[in-house]
């Protein structure tokens, strides 16, 4: 400790800020997103564990009567569209990773669309019902969970369409310097961190949707 | 030299402290012990009694120590006045630290073991323990029911017809089984002297066993709101000998048999429509309509 | 939903300007386009608006929502309605004060609305803003009153308790007062040292300009003002019956009171974990060059800690909410036994998040303390690691504690040794803290100063809220103490007695840092010894009177309670005075007769305390370089925290500093 004082550091020249803003920004998005993964998990625990709880009870047997079930076509086809759009934004993510820009704003674009239609379909199907929210335990759980996934995943959609808007915005500015996926500007760096950021949550969200799948339509 | 001050401070706080925790934690449990609540009427309760006890002469050294120490502090090591003086500088001593960690886990440690002991020795210290305790009393029992609601307890009598009565009786001397359960919302039935405290859930047979010890009479509260009259849910109770608890549930029996006739039968847990928490809510689509 | 963008940097905004700036406001050069005529502009009366507007909406859809239900229609009470009312109103509110203008902006790929914070004077403290030291003050002013409402209805319920069978209020009237004072006190508490100090002294502690997500900062504290609101309206509305617990079926069966409830706890649980989220990340990434974990202040520690039980138990809490309220709306069956349904799942999710909700309470109180012990005893934290491992340890321990809370309820009784086990083990990283004050303490220079006193005050409080505790924690002891004024006040001590004495002591060592004024230091003595005094005289009887088999939030009570009950009362009027003396202080010293304080009025060597108080816009003239740690008193070599002053004497070169300072 005494060497460091010793030596007498220079003090921190004002440009070399904006270096470390840049590297502090880029690991608040990291940061950020793991975090926010880890409170969306405690959300979705939450109905986990409600899930389970009921159905270990199975107060007045009343958890799940057989001929209550939500239809298994239109909940496969939005978990089926939600990973298919997560993992399309995945594969994009690598092309771009590759130098290759129009690839994800394509695979971006029709993400978008793909997580627009599962939201889509777990709406409709809430309206398709063969029961009332309240006539079973496993009926409120359901009820209960799909809109809670559905905002995630709008929240999600959200954060999509400003990477996507973002990255149309900039396409000619930084045309000449590698584009979104070359560019070694600071806002390029930090966007590409969003990017992957984003991609982490979506994955996650996709997940945790084939999760629930499993409950609501394999276990019951 | 300062090697010396610091051992005199130290050999200070440790025989002020040692003195005042041996005056105190005899007086603690010997002096104070025996009147500490919920007194001595049950099993259960004279063994909560013990607990607190027990933990009232582990605490007392704990308080005092820290006491001394900060009364110490403040006495001897303080300093006024504009100078500013900078104490010595201690950033660990670890063998200290390790002492305090050690010392600590070990209380606690025990502390652990000797509540896990005294409720298994208790049959569950009169706490409510479910529908399957499993640190349960064997041997003959009465079971009576607790039943709660908004806001008012009632007990049933299985083994004598099922019958339904205000007040709570039971016999002096012998395992009763509480089982303890609600119509509407959560309600907490404590019987403050017996020393017993079970959540009334509705839907759930929640048992608790005591064993009187002596005669008299005890309250019975309502322990976890439950709404508006939460503080005027109370009821009254009596510890009976043998003989006059079986006059009186054989007199009251016979006494009661016409309301008892109309009442739902005897059963762990009920499940009432329109009377219940919902108070019609669910509407009629529904399968049932609490 | 998405990661605030807003530590992006404008693609040309000079490296100079990049400090927190509030939205929009660009520098005269630099507007462009449309602008609204300023008294449309985002503020509050634009937000009262709004979030009126936001009200009949939500209130119009919920109606329209509900009007199939046959059970609803015509009942007076639509559920629905009230609950959509609350949350559009909340939005209509945060939209007016302008927190949506950026989101939206962004849909359009656009980020160039970063600018400098450029706004001085007092009305910046009625905006939205994203100086962080802007925000820590508006959490401070929007705490107390928090505080002084729920101590008023503290004071009310003891008023009702005088007498054992004479009312003041009725019974409905007593509940909802109860209710109230919980809820209001427990949603304070939880924010009141994250919000204050964790906004205002974090970045200044570590060495940063800003915080990571200044937005998300500034929309923490502006949701609770709306949650404010919609609490107290539930008093409008007939209030709740289930105090801050809200148990259900109960909470399923009370009237449209407890939609506020429902509504307000869950706006104010966005709003905890967006605090927390912000200050987790800003601490973990914004430290300053040197600023090793070994060197990081006690205080961020335990502010760190905090924020991560904050963003991981709140969504198990607003899970909780949102089916309570689905319950109470849509007819859902979570809570109903008879439909599926149990009881025992509110009581679960609630202490999932309750107990570490309880120490959320608890470790920023040690954060504060033992911050502020090692500058009045002149001698370095004594076993900083230990005191690190017993906040995380705390942390940790506390997500596998949460059944100790229903030992009687008749849930898994076959748990309840291991859960007697988990909550006894939590005692001995509390005892770390214990072991780090009293070795701080050792053979120490000690200032007897006003936070110092409350720090000690501190330490005994929580001492007997400790030990109270482990009588509760052992389950035959705890059969009698649970659920009566024994609990009530084992965590009146722990949270009143500890967090609170903190928090005072906290404000009175900050306040110049934060204002540049300083409290008077004799009303502050007398303020410490009267709350102190009637504090443990208000507390300590009613450990008897819980023993005694006094139960909680009963109206009426046993003839025989009397005496203590009222011993209790009148003690408790006068600690309303004494916090009355904190009040008058602090709008005295603060606001009427502004003292200008000493630059570092406790010759401390903190980070905080290297610039100037109040600090300017960016903070620092530059980002210092840690050069050492924070608490090397009593080490005649030792280098000055960070490069911002010079080698020779950190205390010197702070005055030395003390130039151009404005009140």
């Amino acid at each position: 400790m005494t060497d460091v004082a010793e030596s007498a550091l220079p003090p921190i020249p004002a440009d070399a800020e904006e270096g470390l803003a840049l590297s502090a920004a880029i690991g608040s998005i990291w940061t950020g997103s793991r975090l926010l993964i880890g409170a969306c998990s405690f959300l979705y625990a939450a109905f986990a564990f409600t899930f389970f709880y009921l159905r270990s009870l199975n107060s007045y047997g009343r958890w799940h009567p057989k001929a209550q079930h939500p239809s298994l076509l239109i909940g496969t086809a939005a978990t089926v569209a939600l990973v298919a759009a997560a993992l399309l934004h995945y594969y994009g993510l690598s092309r771009l990773r590759h130098g290759l820009n129009l690839d994800w704003r394509v695979a971006g674009i029709a993400s978008l669309g793909l997580g627009l239609l599962s939201a889509g379909l777990q709406i409709y199907q809430l309206t398709r019902l063969n029961f009332f929210p309240g006539s079973s335990g496993y009926a409120s759980v359901f009820v209960g969970w799909v809109p809670v996934h559905v905002v995630l995943l709008l929240g999600a959609l959200y954060w999509l369409e400003t990477l996507v808007a973002r990255s149309l915005r900039v396409r000619n500015a930084w045309h000449g310097q590698g584009d979104l996926g070359g560019s070694v500007t600071p806002e390029a760096t930090r966007l590409r961190a969003s990017l992957d950021a984003f991609n982490y949550f979506f994955v996650f969200l996709s997940l945790v949707g084939v999760a629930f799948w499993f409950l609501f339509y394999v276990i019951d | 030299m300062a090697a010396a001050t610091e051992r005199r401070d130290g050999i200070r706080i440790l025989g002020v402290w040692l003195v005042l925790s041996a005056i105190f934690m005899p007086i603690v449990y010997f002096v104070w012990g025996p009147h500490l609540p919920p007194g001595g009427m049950s099993d259960q309760a004279a063994g909560q009694r013990f607990d607190n006890r027990v933990l009232g002469v582990v605490a007392t050294p704990v308080v005092l120590l820290v006491c001394t120490f900060l009364v110490y502090a403040l006495l001897f090591w303080r300093q006024t006045g504009e100078e500013i003086e900078d104490g010595p500088y201690i950033t660990n001593k670890v063998k200290f630290s390790g002492w305090w960690v050690g010392l600590t886990t070990f209380t606690v440690l025990c502390l652990a073991v000797f509540g896990t002991y005294e409720l298994e020795n208790n049959n569950g210290a009169g706490t409510g323990s479910g529908p399957r305790p499993i640190f349960a009393a064997s041997g003959p029992m009465l079971p009576v029911q607790v039943i709660a609601q908004q806001w008012r307890f009632t007990f049933r009598y299985p083994t004598y017809g099922g019958m339904e009565t205000t007040s709570l009786m039971i016999p002096q001397n012998e395992e009763i089984q509480f089982n303890v359960t609600s119509l509407d919302v959560i309600h907490s039935f404590w019987a403050y002297q017996l020393g017993v405290k079970a959540d009334a859930n509705p839907g759930v047979n929640n048992i608790a066993f005591v064993k009187a010890l002596h005669t008299g009479k005890f309250n019975i509260l309502c322990a976890e709101l439950c709404g508006l009259w939460h503080g005027a849910m109370t009821a009254n109770g009596q510890v009976m000998s043998q003989a006059s608890f079986d006059s009186w549930a054989t007199q009251t029996e016979a006494q009661e048999a016409p309301v008892t006739k109309l009442l739902p039968k005897y059963s762990t847990v009920y499940s009432p429509d329109e009377a219940g928490a919902g108070g019609n809510y669910y509407g009629s689509q529904y399968p049932v309509n609490p | 939903m998405a990661v605030d963008m807003s530590n992006a940097v404008g693609l040309d905004v000079p490296a100079a300007e990049q400090v927190p700036g509030s939205p929009g406001e660009l520098p005269p050069g630099r507007r462009r386009g449309f602008r609204l005529p300023s008294a449309l502009g985002p503020g509050i009366p634009r937000a009262l608006v709004f979030a009126a507007l936001g009200y009949l909406f939500g209130h119009w859809i919920g109606n329209l929502i509900a009007a199939g239900y046959s059970q609803v229609t015509n009942s007076g009470s639509n559920n629905a309605a009230i609950i959509l009312g609350y949350l559009f109103g909340t939005v209509g509110w945060i939209g007016g004060m302008g927190v949506l203008t950026y989101p939206l902006t962004k849909m359009t790929g656009r980020e160039e609305l970063l600018a400098p914070q450029r706004s001085v004077g007092p009305g910046r403290y009625f905006r939205y803003t994203l100086d962080h030291k802007v925000v820590g003050i508006q959490y401070m002013v929007g705490m107390i009153v928090y505080f002084l409402t729920a101590g008023l209805l503290a004071l009310a319920i003891r008023t009702e308790l005088l007498s054992p069978t004479n009312h003041v209020f009725g019974p409905g009237v007593y509940i909802e007062v109860v209710g109230e004072h919980g809820t209001m006190m427990m949603m304070m508490m939880t924010s009141v040292i994250v919000g204050p100090f964790g906004n205002f002294l974090v970045p200044l502690m570590i060495g940063a300009r800003r915080m990571a997500f200044p937005r998300l900062e500034a929309l923490s504290f502006w949701l609770t003002p709306a949650a404010y609101i919609i609490l107290l309206s539930s008093l409008w509305l007939g209030g709740f019956p289930t105090g801050w617990t809200g148990y259900a079926p109960l909470s399923v069966q009370a009237g449209r009171g407890m939609d506020a409830y429902v509504a307000a706890f869950g706006v104010m649980a966005i709003s905890i974990i967006l605090a927390g989220f912000n200050i987790v990340v800003t601490v973990i990434n914004l430290r300053a060059p040197g600023m090793t974990w070994g060197r990081l202040p006690v205080f961020v520690w335990g502010v760190m800690t905090t924020s991560f039980l904050m963003v991981l138990a709140t969504p198990v809490l607003f899970g909780a909410l949102y089916m309570l309220g689905l319950d109470r709306t849509i007819q859902t069956s979570f809570f109903t036994d008879t439909l599926g349904g149990s009881s025992y799942l509110w009581e679960n999710l609630f202490w999932f998040f309750g107990h570490p909700e309880v120490y959320i309470l608890a470790l920023p109180g040690f954060a504060i303390v033992l911050e502020m012990l090692p500058v009045f005893c002149r001698k370095p934290i004594f076993a900083q690691k230990v005191a690190i491992a017993g906040m995380v340890g705390v942390s940790a321990l506390s997500f596998f504690v949460w059944q100790h809370h229903l030992f009687d309820s008749g849930i898994n009784p076959d748990m309840r040794p291991l859960f007697m086990l988990t909550t006894e083990l939590i005692s001995i990283p509390t005892g770390f803290i214990f072991l780090v004050g009293m070795g701080t303490l050792w053979k120490a220079r000690i200032r007897l100063t006003v936070p110092m006193m409350f720090a000690m005050g501190f330490f005994f409080n929580f001492l007997l809220g400790g030990i109270s505790g482990v009588f509760l924690s052992d389950v035959p002891a705890d059969t009698t103490a649970h659920g009566t004024f024994f609990v009530m006040a084992h965590f009146h001590y722990t949270i009143m007695g500890g967090l609170i004495f903190a928090f005072f002591g906290g404000l009175y060592y900050w306040l110049p840092k934060m204002t540049g004024r300083s409290m008077n230091h004799r009303l502050g003595k007398w303020n410490f010894i009267a709350m102190f005094v009637f504090f443990n005289s208000t507390f300590l009887p009613l450990f008897a009177v819980g023993e005694l088999g006094q139960p909680r939030r009963v109206f009426e009570y046993a003839k025989r309670l009397q005496t203590l009950n009222d011993w209790v009362s009148i003690s408790a009027f006068l600690l309303g005075f004494a916090i009355l003396l904190f009040v008058i202080n602090l709008v005295w010293s603060m606001i009427i007769k502004p003292v200008r304080s000493p630059e570092n009025p406790w010759h401390s060597r903190g980070l905080e305390w290297q610039t100037t108080s109040p600090p300017p816009p960016g903070n620092f003239d530059r980002i210092p370089i840690i050069l050492a740690g924070p608490y090397e008193y009593g080490k005649p070599d030792a280098l000055p925290m960070s490069d911002l002053v010079s080698r020779t004497s950190p205390v010197a070169a702070a005055a030395a500093t003390d130039s151009e300072r404005t009140i």
